[in-house]
């Protein structure tokens, strides 16, 4: 019997939604090659495991920023005017102004980061550097084609698409694990 | 879907995926591969130009 596919994730809950995540792909699969289904729906499989593809990318880039950066590495310090005073007013949209103007620090809500976002907090701390960050993007605007508002055009999902989805995810998978064995 | 996995003695999901046979799957999801059945997932994969995936499914 063989463990889990992601041996290498010592929390429990994250390695157990990886394995469904990654067993819900492997599902897909059979039915995608079958030549069962029209194309409009090959399509959308390969859609649906594009998704969870960058679903297990994303949480496998997470897992890293959770546990190698510290509350400091996720502060993010911006420039805040406080006690304000009005000196003089131009007009209704300019005013010059006087008081304390200093950086304060605001520790990200992680569990509101999306992918965009771990990556570029990955590549900023050198974590992450560019060849890997790239191809992740790839795939990032290849999931992102779930929001379909914005298109301008029926995208299909391709075989070669699918097959980029799943070359990132394995490389990802190998960088991880090389940060944890 | 019922998917080829269970529990070992620590609570914790296993997978025996890439020895799965073809034969298992076209039963289970009631679809024609066209291919040998007892040919192995991982290797049909290969086969069928997912040599990422077929190598995710053998690393730990």
């Amino acid at each position: 019997m063989e463990e889990s596919s992601f041996g290498f994730i010592s929390n429990d809950i994250l390695r157990q939604n990886l394995d469904e995540s990654f067993d819900h792909i492997v599902n897909l699969l059979p039915l995608i090659e079958s030549g069962t289904y029209s194309d409009a729906a090959t399509s959308a499989f390969r859609k649906t495991s594009i998704i969870y593809t960058a679903s297990i990318i994303e949480a496998l880039l997470f897992h890293i920023l959770d546990t190698q950066l510290s509350d400091e590495d996720l502060t993010d310090y911006m420039w805040k005017l406080r006690n304000k005073k009005v000196l003089h007013k131009v007009d209704d949209s300019h005013e010059i102004v006087a008081g304390d103007y200093k950086k304060e620090g605001k520790l990200l809500d992680k569990s509101k980061l999306n992918l965009g976002q771990i990556c570029n907090i990955l590549k900023e701390k050198e974590i992450l550097k560019k060849p890997l960050y790239e191809k992740i993007d790839e795939v990032r605007v290849l999931r992102n084609g779930q929001h379909i508002g914005p298109n301008t055009s029926i995208k299909e999902y391709t075989k070669v698409d699918l097959e980029k989805a799943f070359s990132v995810a394995s490389d990802v998978k190998t960088f991880t694990k090389n940060k944890f064995v | 879907m019922a998917t080829p996995r269970t529990k070992n003695n620590k609570g914790q999901f296993v997978t025996k995926r890439f020895d799965t046979k073809i034969s298992t799957i076209e039963k289970q999801y009631g679809v024609d591969l066209g291919v040998k059945g007892n040919m192995k997932l991982g290797n049909y994969l290969k086969k069928q130009g997912y040599p990422s995936l077929s190598k995710m499914l053998k690393t730990k």
